[in-house]
């Protein structure tokens, strides 16, 4: 957030002190996260932080290493680390030099005992990130890769950083919730420090005064009650949220837990999590019956319990905490959704796309399998230089064609099918239902699995996206069983927010294709003011600009008669034009298929 | 690393259920545990390496033989020369996502290779995981050709090696037991029905049971080896229905009328092929001897038809239905009283 530099009003003064009040809170929170992580690493494995600058950042791993004291180090894990960096293999310049293997070790196994970072943790890949959230488990990392065998000790502070502005974009769920804190440090300003650090003698104190903490039986009820009511299914989430009020008591020298020391505890652990269920539709509430009814335990509860007063207490602070952190969010990523691309640099990413990106390496013929990966292929001969005669011609290594190794790539075309729907008046509800219909459809129907589906929808001033890119039909199901509907058409804004996931998606490497459904007559502009001309105007840049990124689309003319307006402005975006007066999902779901995807 | 004992899980009955069943007749074809994070699926697959039976198996053979066995034995214990017998635990083993092939079937040793110029084999993990459990965690992740070809070896029961040079077979009978969830992104259709039984893995939305899970796993992490001294009795208990049920099952004996109902079930649920048919049989036989059953009764095909029958089911996108409530439906209208 820039601030004008016009004088400021009174209340504006006010409200921007009441910010300032509320940022400083929360990088207090975040400041005493990383305390905690310090004092009980081990519990609770670590953080992520969304939004935070790089400065905030670099603060709060500097402040965690200090704390954790005798040395600890950062480690990094770069977003596109393979698994050999990751959990070690065969060194291939030590195993050539000595004429045998020689194991090398991962990133897992150095950050033993130190803090790894993981910068742009939202477009760490699942494979990388479930391997990491094993070792997290675990405490320990295995290692079967290239003829060696090998195990070791690696126990780390995770410190994930994430960046919200990548709409769609979100943290592996496995790895999140292996991490006891979520906060958001979005628009805190890096020049607005934020307290004294935290003395070595008081977490010294702290640490000697944990073991004697203790927690009653009521409050261990209140948190997981208080979890359930947020819609927080794992169970890791109140473990994590008792260690952590226990900690906090600790570190003010205390051997009970005050009610305040359980409402902090809640808002670092349960906040981001609630906020996760938040979009999605509002889980059942707690059953009062469990699902085996032979259970013993069932004698010992009431039916429905009312919630005690301490529950009622966490559930709101975490409420409190959510809204406001969304209300942060809001106010700075809009600015940045216009900041456009430069169009050039979009060239060559169109042709290395096609090729998808690199996910390993297996034996087989260059001449018949595809490209060589010449690293591989040489890791697989260094073992046996020293037994292989050299073939002549003053050769330094010797190849043979059981060696040859060649690359995998992801599957060539990994498409994302993004749904543009036009959800603002009466018929909101048919259309989405449709769109919803003609999704499930692609999914359940493609085989080869290897298409994903995003829904963007368009209704009163703006965009939202429904639905992040998911091949999974288990979760369109939960986020679209309650779609909103009504209000203004900003078809501009529908466009932009399409736009912009074709970028994003291409930078991960995927094929976007845009479907649209929608009559193209807009009458919201883009800054959402009512009125057709300038709503119109604003649609027609947002095509054009959606057409110079050269990705398929498919417009689906929903008005009752086919439209002037919708096709021209499915000409100004380059896309097939295809009247669909009546809904209908199994046709749209067809005609994605044969136009776009085939 | 201390395990938490599978006997002091809370809950998961059907989880803990599978895995016993496949514990006592591994021909059920393996376990998949589908369901969401934090549910303690890792932790009761891996809470079973510590409640088995030991086995008793060839001192020196790297693909633990069993001494008395007479068939499905490795190339130097089939020639049947004298053996001394030993003790291990029952392994379970647990297949990392970033394991190369090389690894998973075994290749050549290296070290003695380029040491002594000798050619020998290097037994990868699937010999490790002969006669116990091989489990891999989020199995959607894992390369598409590694779990073909562990689909492959569970199924004959024998790992072929034909690679530098070398031409191995050697036994790889074993369970496998994958997990993942279903919301990072769904199965392919040809992996989901190759497994034997499939669990649905929820959390608890009990208040009690969630505090009684909570409690354990705290008192767990304060002191494990306190813990698993407490439970210590009742793991052996269960450990000695499992050795009763293995001794039982194979003559545990199924009424003409069980089996008539359970192809029916079958029939009425549109499930391909046999795969279907045999595995509720063979779980039910499984349950039944667990239970110290000498019959399989009509309650006891009930009660294992959703394990062995709910990913077996065509799917019809515009049906919303879980699958286990399809499979119950189908169960109470061939089941009419």
């Amino acid at each position: 957030m820039t601030l004008a530099a016009a004088p400021l009003s009174a209340d504006r003064q006010a409200s921007r002190d009441a910010f300032e009040r509320i940022d400083a809170a929360r990088w207090g929170q975040a400041d005493l996260a990383v305390a905690l992580l310090a004092l009980m690493p081990h519990r609770l494995k670590g953080a992520i932080f969304e939004g935070a600058s790089p400065e905030l950042a670099g603060l709060l791993q500097d402040r965690l290493a200090v704390r954790l004291g005798s040395g600890a180090l950062l480690h990094r894990m770069p977003v596109s680390i393979t698994d050999d960096r990751l959990v070690g293999g065969l060194d291939l310049a030590a195993t050539l030099a000595a004429g045998r293997p020689v194991a090398e070790t991962g990133l897992l196994t150095r950050a033993n005992g130190g803090v790894l970072i993981v910068p742009m943790a939202e477009r760490l890949p699942g494979r990388a990130a479930a391997q990491l959230a094993r070792v997290i488990d675990t405490g320990e990392v295995e290692t079967e890769r290239d003829g060696l065998s090998m195990r070791a000790e690696a126990r780390f502070v995770t410190l994930a950083f994430a960046d919200p502005d990548e709409a769609g974009e979100r943290l592996p769920a496995g790895l999140g919730d292996r991490l006891a804190f979520g906060l958001s440090l979005q628009g805190v300003s890096p020049a607005r420090p934020r307290g004294e650090a935290l003395s070595v003698e008081v977490l010294a104190a702290a640490r000697a005064k944990l073991p004697q903490v203790r927690v009653p039986d009521d409050l261990i009820e209140a948190l997981i009650d208080a979890a359930l009511r947020l819609g927080i299914r794992s169970l890791r989430a109140p473990s994590f949220c008792l260690a952590a009020a226990c900690g906090i008591a600790a570190l003010a020298g205390r051997d009970t837990i005050t009610d305040a020391d359980a409402t902090l505890a809640s808002e670092l652990v349960y906040a981001s999590r609630a906020l996760v269920q938040l979009e999605a539709p509002p889980p059942p509430p707690p059953a009062p019956d469990p699902p085996d009814t032979n259970d013993d335990m069932n004698d010992s509860s009431k039916p429905q319990p009312e919630p005690d007063e301490l529950t009622e207490l966490l559930v709101e602070a975490v409420r409190v905490r959510v809204s406001l952190d969304m209300a942060a969010r809001r106010q700075t990523p809009c600015q940045r959704t216009r900041q456009e691309v430069p169009a050039g640099k979009s060239g060559d990413m169109v042709d290395s796309r096609r090729r998808g990106s690199r996910i390993g390496a297996r034996a087989g013929d260059p001449r018949r399998d595809g490209r060589l990966d010449l690293l591989s292929t040489l890791r697989t001969a260094a073992p046996w230089q020293r037994i292989r005669e050299m073939p002549a011609g003053g050769a330094v290594i010797s190849v043979r064609a059981a060696d040859f190794r060649v690359k995998r790539f992801r599957h060539r075309s990994e498409a994302v099918v993004i749904f543009v729907v036009d959800a603002s008046g009466s018929s909101a509800m048919n259309r989405l239902a449709e769109a919803k219909g003609a999704i499930e459809l692609l999914l359940s129907g493609c085989y080869s699995r290897r298409e994903s589906v995003a829904l963007i929808a368009f209704r009163k001033e703006g965009a939202d996206l429904l639905l992040s890119p998911t091949r999974s039909l288990t979760r369109v199901k939960r986020s679209l069983s309650r779609l909103p509907g009504g209000g203004g058409t900003p078809l501009a804004a529908g466009i932009a927010a399409a736009a912009q996931l074709v970028r994003i998606e291409r930078r991960k490497r995927k094929a976007p294709h845009v479907v649209f459904l929608s009559d193209g007559q807009g009458n919201i502009a883009l800054d959402g003011s009512p009125g057709r001309e300038r709503a119109g105007q604003d649609a027609r840049d947002m095509a054009r600009k959606l057409k110079a990124l050269q990705e398929p689309v498919l417009f689906f003319d929903i008005s009752r008669r086919p439209s002037a307006e919708a096709e021209l402005i499915s000409t100004e975006m380059g896309a097939i034009y295809r009247p669909l007066p009546i809904a209908d999902a199994a046709r749209v779901s067809r005609d994605v298929r044969s136009l776009l995807l085939d | 690393m201390a395990i938490f004992p599978f006997v002091a899980i809370v809950g998961q009955e059907s989880l803990k259920d599978a895995l016993l069943m496949s514990a006592i007749e591994p021909a059920i074809g393996g376990v998949l545990a589908l369901g969401d994070r934090g549910t303690g699926k890792s932790t009761a697959i891996r809470a079973l390496a510590a409640l088995l039976p030991e086995i008793e198996v060839v001192r020196g053979c790297p693909y633990r033989c069993a001494p008395a066995a007479k068939a499905g034995l490795c190339g130097v214990c089939e020639r049947g020369e004298k053996v001394v017998a030993e003790h291990m635990g029952a392994p379970v083993v647990d297949l990392p996502l970033g394991a190369t092939e090389d690894r998973v079937v075994g290749a050549l040793d290296l070290e003695r290779a380029l040491a002594k110029g000798e050619k020998r084999f290097e037994p990868g993990l699937l010999a490790r995981a002969h006669r116990g459990f091989l489990y891999i965690d989020e199995v959607n992740l894992l390369d598409d050709h590694l779990v073909d070809l562990l689909l492959d070896v569970a199924a004959s029961g024998e790992n072929v090696v034909e690679r530098e040079g070398l031409s191995i077979r050697h036994p790889a009978r074993f369970v496998l037991v994958g997990s993942g969830n279903p919301e990072e992104g769904d199965l392919r259709p040809q992996l989901l029905d190759r497994f034997g039984l499939c669990v649905d893995v929820r959390t608890s939305t009990h208040l009690a049971e969630r505090m009684e899970i909570v409690r354990r796993r705290d008192a767990f992490e304060q002191d494990p080896a306190a813990f698993i001294k407490d439970w210590s009795k009742k793991t052996a208990a269960l450990r000695k229905r499992v050795v009763e049920a293995r001794a039982r099952v194979q003559t545990v004996t199924l009424p003409d009328a069980v089996l008539a109902k359970a192809v029916e079930l079958c029939m009425t649920l549109g499930a391909d092929g046999l795969r279907g048919e045999l595995t509720l049989m063979r779980a039910a036989r499984a349950r039944a001897a667990l239970s110290g059953e000498a019959q399989v009764s009509m309650e006891t095909l009930k009660s294992v038809a959703p394990l062995a029958l709910r990913h077996r089911l065509r799917k019809d996108p515009l049906d919303d239905t879980d699958a286990g409530v399809r499979v119950e439906r189908a169960v109470s209208e061939v089941f009419v009283p």
